[in-house]
């Protein structure tokens, strides 16, 4: 017959998977490491791999037309782009490892890496 | 020669146990969700109540028609929601199996239920990174999802546990 209450096994499955959930959070939220690198993917293609450390401003030639792209202090942002939502320019400054900005119809991307970049490749 | 099909008592509790279970995930799907693939996943406690009421084969078909019928009725029949659920439901049925073989009596029905949702959470999470999303930033949500699932899946446990409770002083006291 079924055990008809919680019994010490129940908590301790639930005490291990609040252990495990903790572990999650910290693996995957818990490091805010720094980016030092960022490729620009245009059309499908890495274009560029320029440094975070140098400030620069560079225009990307898109499917639309030209994206500036704007390299300060460490973080990267969309400048200008000629597309009508404008949510890569409005979603601001990025600078951790694995931070993604789309400007989807221009076709232009930005993904910042790390020291070593833990991927060769991304599909989508 | 006439092949003939004849419905016992069995295909009988089991067609009204899956209506019963269809009904709860149709609902179901209409409930707004903050995030794709958060939902409290009600229709689970059926399957725990079916199989301590009727067994874990009972259980499976159950499961199992409820994903098939329910991605008809709300027509994701073999879309990539229809791939994300049977296989969501499939691993928590693995566990449900595991359970019942092992006789695994140290856990009650809220034991289950926690180790069902979260095995139907990995693995879906698992399908949509290796077939549709494969970035580490669907992992980074992982967390969010597993929570989600830790949660519904004791909140389940605990109704079902609760149910088979009733059902069974019911049955005591006529």
């Amino acid at each position: 017959m079924l055990p008809h209450s919680i019994t010490k096994g129940d908590l301790a499955v639930l005490m291990a998977a609040v252990v495990l959930l903790l572990g999650l959070y910290i693996q995957y939220w818990g490091t805010n490491e720094q980016a030092r690198q960022a490729e620009i993917i245009v059309m499908g293609k890495k274009q560029y791999i320029l440094d975070l450390n140098q400030d620069k401003r560079i225009e990307v030639h898109g499917k639309l037309g030209v994206s500036v792209i704007q390299i300060k202090d460490g973080k990267i942002r969309f400048l200008q782009s000629p597309c009508t939502g404008k949510q890569c320019v409005r979603s601001g400054w990025h600078s951790h490892v694995n931070a993604l900005d789309a400007c989807l119809p221009n076709e232009v991307a930005i993904h910042l890496v790390g020291a070593n970049p833990k991927f060769d490749s991304i599909n989508f | 020669m006439q092949l003939r099909l004849k419905a016992g008592v069995e295909d009988y509790q089991i067609a009204g146990l899956a209506a019963l279970a269809i009904g709860i995930h149709v609902l179901e799907a209409a409930l707004p969700s903050p995030l794709p693939g958060i939902k409290p996943g009600l229709a689970n406690i059926i399957t725990m109540i079916v199989y301590v009421l009727y067994g874990v084969r009972v259980a499976v078909w159950v499961s199992m028609l409820r994903v098939f019928v329910g991605s008809l009725i709300i027509g994701t029949f073999l879309s990539p929601t229809f791939l994300l659920s049977f296989s969501g439901v499939f691993a928590s049925l693995l566990v449900l199996l595991v359970y019942s073989r092992l006789k695994l009596q140290f856990l009650s029905i809220f034991g289950l239920g926690i180790l069902m949702a979260l095995a139907h959470m990995v693995v879906q999470l698992l399908m949509v990174y290796w077939f549709f999303i494969p970035h580490v930033a669907l992992l980074a949500l992982s967390p969010v999802f597993m929570t989600t699932a830790l949660i519904f899946g004791s909140l389940n446990g605990l109704i079902a546990l609760k149910v088979i409770y009733k059902i069974d002083v019911d049955i005591r006291h006529g």
